[in-house]
């Protein structure tokens, strides 16, 4: 079964291979909207991949925000750009027209899920939009201006099946942006970590505390919040239990406390993303961490 | 009051241990001897094989992780230049009846011929307790034991975790670099790496 795999792309299970997995690909354009791609698993459509841009029209010198757009079948989920136990984080791999720049992916607030095994994993369900800010330079010539890319993801179930999609956008260069898809952005923008940086003012105040098998992060903040913590370790050496959120006794502070399986000695923070939720209204914000 | 204070937290995060992973045996320490049976029926106990190296992989032939390197035909080249250097390569099958990739004797001894698997033996693990005693999340997850028994090597196949076969030769083989650096009596550098794959089907 496994030689008879001639891609990698959506095809898991021999199981799943009789049921006829294969890789469709519709097409469909809308404004400030750029090809839909799909993976499929007999009639199920697992995920679907788009870029689109929160204006349809590019202004040169003016930078606009472009979006990877990823939906989720009910059940499966995509992964964080640290992944945890198992799973591949969503890649995009995007060319750019001369003398364009961009941002790295902006990933959103994760999720925290279980697989089987005890595996914790952190990741999306349903859907997902990673950002970018895309700057198109001041001089630019054109009437219109095509962006081409190749996103990778690895989506699970129970069973996991890697996909890939292309994905292409056109928009036209004119005077003013013409915004696209407010709705949609400004959801998933809310969700972007800020950065913490320990200055008077902020909501949230960290410190670090190592012992011999842990590191423990103190969360200093509205004590009707409850906090979790989604590490990102920086190398592939450094290997994480799960990290689990207890209140403090003054109840003023949380403890994440983040087990160290393999991990050097000085290792006296981790770089990661905390987040708070707010258990009334079930609103989550998050704060980018830095290591040292 | 404050010596309560502290055994109730002491109990809090010992808690939070044990519900944060299955054991990982500790790089440098003997590896957990286990005895299991092959797809051939035969009994191997990993206390045999003293005095040669022994790789482990973890294998649910249907992961895309799985098929990456079997589908190159890589996993089978070092499996080969393994045992035909005298030591000895153990796949390890710790899917659950019912579960992806669970294999029976004669599953694995078919799956074994297709691939043209140049491995000692294909073990079978189903109740997992082998696969739980070396914390083996994930499939390909690969270990590397000394001919004195001792764990040298605990993590990930090689350095780029993808499923796209196009990486292999682009990764450093994590595995091959351990087991290699051991017999030539150097030290192994990367002795502990983040595995990538499924998760192992328990």
């Amino acid at each position: 079964m496994i030689g008879s795999q001639k891609r990698q792309k959506n095809s898991g299970s021999g199981t799943m291979e009789k049921l006829g997995a294969i890789l469709a690909i519709g097409w469909t354009l809308g404004a400030g909207a750029g090809t839909l791609d799909a993976q499929t698993l007999g009639d199920l459509e697992l995920v679907t991949v788009q870029l689109i841009a929160d204006s349809t029209t590019l202004v040169p010198g003016r930078p606009i925000t472009i979006g990877l757009h990823l939906k989720m079948a009910p059940g499966w989920h995509t992964y964080w750009e640290y992944p945890g136990d198992s799973g591949l984080p969503i890649t995009l791999d995007l060319e750019l027209p001369e003398a364009f720049r961009s941002t790295a992916l902006q990933w959103p607030l994760p999720l925290r899920m279980v697989e089987p095994g005890d595996l914790e994993v952190y990741g999306y369900k349903d859907e997902v939009l990673l950002l970018m800010r895309l700057f198109p330079p001041a001089d630019l010539d054109a009437s219109t201006v095509v962006l081409r890319g190749m996103a990778e993801w690895l989506v699970c179930e129970a069973i996991c099946l890697p996909g890939q999609g292309a994905v292409a956008l056109e928009l036209a260069v004119g005077d003013t942006l013409t915004p696209s898809h407010v709705d949609l952005f400004a959801r998933f923008r809310d969700q972007l970590p800020q950065p913490l940086r320990g200055r008077p003012g902020e909501p949230v105040e960290v410190s670090w505390e190592r012992t011999a098998e842990a590191l423990r992060l103190n969360v200093k903040g509205p004590a009707e919040w409850t906090y979790d913590f989604f590490p990102l370790p920086s190398s592939s050496s450094i290997l994480l239990g799960h990290p689990a959120t207890s209140a403090a006794s003054d109840r003023e502070r949380a403890v994440v406390e983040i087990p160290l399986l393999s991990a050097p000695a000085d290792l006296g923070r981790l770089p990661g993303v905390l987040v708070a939720k707010d258990p009334a209204s079930g609103e989550r914000r998050g704060w980018r961490l830095f290591g040292p | 009051m404050m010596i309560m204070k502290i055994t109730k937290l002491l109990a809090f995060s010992s808690l939070f241990f044990a519900s944060a992973v299955i054991a990982a045996p500790e790089v440098g320490k003997p590896a957990p001897e286990f005895t299991l049976t092959d797809s051939n029926g035969e009994t191997h106990n990993l206390a045999d094989f003293r005095g040669q190296h022994v790789v482990l992989e973890w294998l649910n032939h249907d992961c895309p992780f799985v098929r990456k390197f079997y589908g190159a035909g890589q996993m089978q080249a070092w499996q080969k230049e393994v045992t035909d250097a005298g030591d000895v390569w153990l796949v390890i099958n710790s899917s659950a009846v019912g579960k992806q990739g669970h294999l029976t004797p004669a599953a694995a001894n078919e799956v074994s011929q297709s691939k043209n698997a140049a491995h000692t033996a294909l073990l079978l693990d189903h109740d997992g307790n082998v696969g739980r005693a070396f914390g083996a999340r994930v499939t390909p997850h690969m270990y590397v034991i000394n001919p004195e028994g001792v764990l040298i090597y605990n993590g990930a196949i090689d350095s780029i975790p993808s499923a796209n076969p196009a990486d292999i030769e682009k990764a450093e083989a994590y595995v091959m670099t351990a087991w290699n650096a051991s017999r030539e009596g150097r030290p192994v550098e990367k002795a502990v790496t983040r595995a990538y794959g499924c998760g192992v089907k328990y």
